[in-house]
């Protein structure tokens, strides 16, 4: 009751921030922009890459750009989500996150609204787009089997990507100038599951399929969606343990987020 | 001169102050080179022959490593110092400063540059020698030709940077300039590919533009692709333009800044 | 009046920092990067103190002192190394959600506002988040939009507001939820004498009306003299003097010395000046008088001098803060409770 109240007022306070920011529209135009051709210009190089070559493990351009939208909609929709953790190291450095503390609701929900961007919208707009394309050049069918396999992966995508920027919140109660170690756990993230996971190397591979199951979360259902050959041979228990990787990496990371919070308490700054 | 040595040192010691900020970069180098390695590599197990335009799997992969080695020498991201001093009018008092303004910002930027060579390029070139087997030069006069065009890289991305936080005089935000930015200068200095991977026209355009002076050009040196002296010959003759524009810029920009009344 | 519960009551209560070591020198920075020696800072030693209902009490020290450490402690944002805190009856860094509902908190140099929302959206969001019922938010705003004169700026964002603008819009907000105890970390630093007039004024309507509590660092001689009985001053992380404020000023606080410059026509006679003041004529049309800080005020001070001369030029210095507190120091009298 209490949970709802406070997701309630979150929700209040990212529509505030979110109208408030509408009203610059010239600059908010701009960033939108920036902000696509960014994808643009990944999707180009992409494209490039297979002008000179056949294949990328085995698949196909269509193919790795359905593998690239998959993953592009869970990164950005969680990027818009988490954009206020990104201001915690800052925050923690100069003190500013007292507030936070002085506030009777929730220190994460209050950290994940310091800053609401819309800016990714362009993006995620794009990687649906993208999605779509590939999908019906693949004449891809979509049955109920396909609809449950591309709602987990999103579902547990987002929740995998928001985790892996909690986590650099997190490291930031404890160093100063850990931002870069989270970007690239995140964007590393994102960018590697962009491209079929069997591709990497085992000792790296293995990381990001067990540790932060981004390849079970996002890989496995695009091979299964696409009938793909399956390397790694987990095709069969991907869609189930998946998502139990997910909840398992999440509930870490809440209680890092609690260490964290605790430990800055007990240290000020 | 002492005076841009004393600045250089400053910024050579306000790096090293960040033992986290150069161990977490290094990792962050790292799992970029080993992602865009290992697609690279995928890449070229597609094919039949070994060569794609040229470029072996070895080279191909020594470029992805020198690159994320370079990304903090070359910084060509991200650095907005000059504008924000436009936006704030800070500029003006730059100005007045009894030593030129050009030199101030070219040893901060060498001052941040040199550190980082030792600090990232090398660690970050080892570890991809380590995971990677990335090739070595094949001899010490590629590796010295290697070193001369990364400084000079640091002067011609110095004087883009420089030309681009210059057009704050005439644009009030520049954050949706900056991301296009961003994007335009990676793709066009081969950050993901050698330039030699792209189709025609798109392939001569980046040849003609100064972004191929800032890691191309070390690249070609460390495998032995191309004159060494050419090389650097062009990269002189960029940072050269380039001064000539950033002045131009500099002397239009101050006269609205006065107009305006800063 | 009952004697009830203190409002916050501390004992023996300790924070120490870890303080990582600087190198100096040639490779100075070489050595940092390889080194992880640091030191132990006791921020805050050994504090014990209560503050009763409706008290304010004034908390000064240098910067640095223990000042922001101890008023973290109070408000759950850090817990103490040793002793022990307890605040409304609770237990500050244990209890810290339930405690946020009835205390407000004001860091002068930061805003607990939303910088991109107008002040009007900032304060309705704070109304939801401590769950304040209609009627006495509609009350508090009124009240704060009265007394602060909110009004000229509550449709706007809070970055463009100014840093007297904002502070209003803070304090405005820190009371929106009727807290019990104020705590306030330097709320006049930087404003001016209007702004600084504005928020004196709505402090002491809301400790009459309301019984609210406060306990306000300051460096502002100003904030103490009108609006704290009490004051407490720590140094180095320990507490060298609680007790009455006027005691504190009159001992350490040295003469009020104020320069004026008359009309030309004018003269001040130096004989048979009232008791506490003495005068010195330093050059044709300017006097410099000094009046004991035990009779006098600044403000009847310059009330005096304006019924005796016609005044072109008043200079006054009140002395600080600052040299009160290291004549203080100086002196050997000096324990902590000494007064009271």
């Amino acid at each position: 009751m209490d949970w709802q109240q406070e997701l309630g007022l979150t929700w209040r306070i990212a529509k505030l921030r979110i109208a408030a920011q509408m009203q610059f529209q010239g600059s908010f135009l701009m960033q939108l922009f920036g902000n696509s051709i960014m994808t643009i210009m990944e999707i180009v190089t992409v494209v490039i890459f297979f002008q000179q070559f056949p294949a990328l493990g085995g698949w196909t351009l269509d193919e790795v750009l359905l593998l690239y939208a998959m993953c592009a909609i869970a990164f950005e929709i969680a990027d818009t989500m988490q954009n206020g953790l990104d201001l915690v190291p800052e925050q923690v450095r100069t003190g500013d996150f007292d507030r936070l503390l002085t506030r009777p609701i929730s220190v994460y929900l209050q950290a994940i609204t310091l800053d609401i961007s819309v800016r990714h919208i362009g993006k995620t707009i794009l990687a649906f787009g993208l999605f779509c394309w590939a999908w019906l050049r693949l004449d891809l069918a979509l049955t109920s089997e396909t609809l449950l396999l591309l709602t987990s992966a999103w579902i547990c995508g987002i929740a995998l990507f928001i985790a892996i920027f909690t986590l650099g919140a997190i490291v930031s109660f404890w160093t100063v100038g850990s931002i870069e170690v989270v970007n690239a756990i995140s964007y590393g993230g994102s960018d590697l599951a962009q491209y079929p996971i069997h591709i990497y190397r085992r000792w790296f591979r293995t990381i990001f399929i067990w540790l932060i199951p981004i390849g079970f979360v996002i890989y496995y259902p695009t091979l299964i969606i696409l009938d793909k050959p399956d390397p790694l041979g987990f095709a069969p228990i991907a869609p189930a343990i998946g998502p139990l990787l997910t909840i398992a990496f999440v509930a870490l990371v809440s209680l890092l987020w609690r260490q964290g919070v605790n430990h800055y308490h007990s240290t000020g700054s | 001169m002492r005076i841009y040595l004393e600045i250089a040192r400053l910024a050579i010691h306000q790096q090293l102050a960040y033992r986290a900020a150069t161990l977490a970069g290094l990792f962050t180098n790292s799992v970029f080179g080993v992602i865009l390695g290992s697609v690279m590599l995928g890449f070229y197990g597609s094919v039949e022959g070994d060569c794609v335009n040229g470029w072996s799997p070895d080279d191909a992969i020594t470029l992805i490593w020198i690159n994320q080695s370079l990304l903090v020498v070359m910084y060509l991201w991200g650095w907005w110092d000059v504008s924000r001093t436009i936006q704030t009018g800070a500029i003006a008092s730059d100005f007045l400063r009894p030593i030129s303004w050009y030199g101030l910002w070219l040893s901060r930027d060498f001052g941040r540059a040199l550190p980082a060579i030792f600090l990232r390029m090398v660690p970050t070139l080892a570890i991809g020698w380590l995971l990677f087997d990335i090739s070595l030069p094949a001899t010490p006069a590629r590796g010295l030709w290697f070193l001369i065009a990364v400084i000079l890289g640091v002067w011609v991305s110095f004087s883009i940077r420089l030309l681009s936080n210059l057009l704050a005089f005439w644009l009030i935000d520049h954050r949706g300039l900056a991301a296009v930015w961003l994007t335009l200068t990676t793709f066009l200095s081969g950050m993901a590919m050698p330039i030699a991977f792209f189709p025609e026209p798109l392939r001569t355009i980046a040849e003609l533009l100064p972004f191929q002076a800032v890691l191309m050009s070390p690249i070609n040196t460390w495998l032995g692709k191309g004159d060494p002296l050419l090389i650097i010959a062009v990269q002189m003759i960029w940072i050269v333009a380039l001064v000539i524009l950033c002045s131009i810029a500099l002397k239009r920009g101050e006269r609205r800044l006065v107009v305006q009344g800063g | 009046m009952p004697s009830p519960d203190p409002i916050v009551s501390v004992t023996c209560l300790t924070r120490t920092f870890q303080r990582r070591r600087l190198h100096r020198g040639r490779f100075g920075a070489l050595r940092a990067l390889a080194s992880r020696q640091s030191d132990t800072v006791n921020a805050v030693s050994d504090i014990t103190f209560d503050i009763q209902p409706g008290e304010m009490v004034g908390y000064i020290g240098q910067n640095g002192a223990g000042k922001s450490t101890t008023i973290k402690m109070l408000c759950g944002i850090l817990v103490p190394t040793s002793g022990s805190a307890t605040v409304l009856g609770a237990t500050p860094w244990r209890q810290r959600k339930q405690l946020a509902h009835r205390i407000g908190v004001v860091f002068g140099q930061r805003t607990q506002l939303w910088w991109d929302l107008p002040l009007r959206d900032s304060l309705h969001l704070l109304r939801h988040m401590y769950r304040v019922p209609g009627d006495r938010f509609a009350e508090n705003l009124a009240t704060a939009r009265e007394v602060l004169d909110l009004d000229p700026f509550l449709a706007t964002p809070v970055r463009q507001l100014s840093l007297g603008q904002r502070m209003r819009g803070d304090l405005a907000a820190a009371i929106l939820h009727d807290p019990d105890l104020l705590i306030l970390d330097e709320p006049t630093i930087g404003l001016d004498l209007l702004a600084k007039d504005r928020i004196r004024d709505f402090l002491r309507t809301l400790n009459r009306t309301h019984g609210t509590t406060m306990l306000l660092t300051t460096h502002d001689l100003g904030d103490i003299e009108e609006l704290c009985e009490r004051v407490m001053v720590i140094d180095a992380g320990r507490l060298r003097f609680d007790g009455n404020a006027t005691a504190l000023q009159h001992q350490f606080g040295g003469d009020i010395e104020i320069g004026v410059d008359v009309a030309h026509d004018q003269t001040i006679a130096l004989a048979n000046l009232p008791t506490g003041v003495t005068g010195e004529h330093l050059t044709a049309s300017t006097w410099m008088f000094r009046f004991d800080r035990g009779l006098w005020t600044s403000g009847s001070a310059v009330r005096w001098l304006t019924t005796i001369a016609e005044l072109r030029d008043v200079s006054i210095n009140d002395g600080s803060l600052e040299q009160m507190i290291r004549d203080l120091y100086l002196s050997d009298k000096t324990s902590a409770h000494n007064v009271n």
